[in-house]
């Protein structure tokens, strides 16, 4: 029978809305062809790219003539470590790609990767006031991600763990709780490494995933993409219909009535 | 005159910023690039009249691969 009913989207930004949970980062990948063919397998339709300074000394290879038209794109600021950084180039983003959307990133340290938080929280309020919609990359503590929410970020996008390690979700807890606690979108970014650690994030409430190291890193881009395209809507099916309680002892599933010699 | 362009010290005989992307082959018609000069974010529209001045730092950008 085919369906009439129009399916309610997976994941809505900003009033956009998008048919898969997960966004795919384009850094890292072993050439370009693998790629264009691992985002494709990913079924993302928001790909984050970063803004860096032209090479001035010969030809340029245009990601933008890659990826634009069949992926939104989302322009981050990393590497930027003050929030006059992270406000200019999300600025220039705005220019280039002609998108009011930012992955906002402000870092503390080059050994951490964490968050500035004083400084995220800076950028945040700056640039939700200009219009952007802010998708704010920060720590996995509920009272940061409630502020960044209450400034008007589109979406707030706690880390699992560090950027690139692959730890999976560090503090499962935290990131439940901002999803109980947040109405603004929830986005794990950051510490995927594999597909059962994208599954928990849905499991757990997070509206979507953001990765990248997992696949481009992944000994097959492609086939890592495929499983973290499942892993996602598994978790999200197994969210939506409602796992069953833990319990700390054993409960028989067969029926416990007519057995033999009872 | 001398200008320091994506870091770097640069001497340009460009007087206008639209001179000086055109030394570089940047076509203004095509998107991906954004400039700013002396950290203020130079629209698009304003890349063929405004005028270089000596000491101005200029960066051009454009998206690169990301995560």
């Amino acid at each position: 029978m085919p369906q009439t009913a129009q399916r309610p989207p997976v994941l809505t930004i900003a009033g956009e809305s998008f048919s898969s949970a997960l966004l795919a980062g384009s850094a890292g990948y072993p050439n370009r062809q693998i790629m264009l063919d691992a985002l494709a397998a990913s079924g993302a339709e928001v790909v984050t790219v970063s803004i860096r300074r032209v090479d001035l000394s010969g030809p340029r290879e245009s990601l933008v003539d890659m990826l634009a038209g069949k992926y939104r794109l989302l322009p981050n600021t990393a590497g930027c470590a003050t929030a006059r950084d992270a406000v200019l180039t999300a600025g220039l983003a705005r220019e280039a790609l002609g998108t009011n959307w930012v992955k906002l990133e402000v870092i503390g340290d080059r050994e951490t990767l964490y968050p500035d938080v004083e400084q995220l929280l800076k950028a945040a309020a700056q640039l939700a006031g200009d219009g952007f919609a802010v998708l704010a990359y920060c720590n996995d503590d509920p009272i940061t991600c409630e502020k960044l929410a209450d400034m008007g970020c589109a979406a707030v996008m706690p880390l699992g763990a560090p950027i690139g390690t692959g730890l999976g979700i560090l503090n499962p807890y935290n990131i439940e709780a901002i999803c109980r606690r947040l109405t603004a979108p929830v986005i794990l970014d950051a510490g995927i490494g594999t597909a059962s650690d994208a599954a928990l994030a849905m499991e757990l409430g997070c509206s979507g995933v953001l990765l990248n190291t997992a696949i481009a890193r992944a000994d097959d881009p492609v086939g890592m993409a495929r499983a973290m395209r499942l892993a996602v809507a598994a978790g999200r099916e197994a969210r939506l219909a409602g796992r069953i309680p833990k319990r700390y002892h054993a409960q028989a599933s067969s029926p416990e009535l007519g057995l033999i010699n009872s | 005159m001398d200008i320091s362009l994506n870091g770097a010290p640069h001497s340009t005989t460009s007087i206008r910023l639209a001179e000086l992307l055109a030394e570089y082959a940047i076509d203004p018609a095509k998107p991906g690039i954004a400039v700013a000069i002396n950290d203020a974010i130079v629209p698009r529209a304003h890349w063929p009249t405004i005028l270089l001045q000596a000491g101005d730092s200029i960066e051009i950008v454009r998206p690169h691969s990301g995560g």
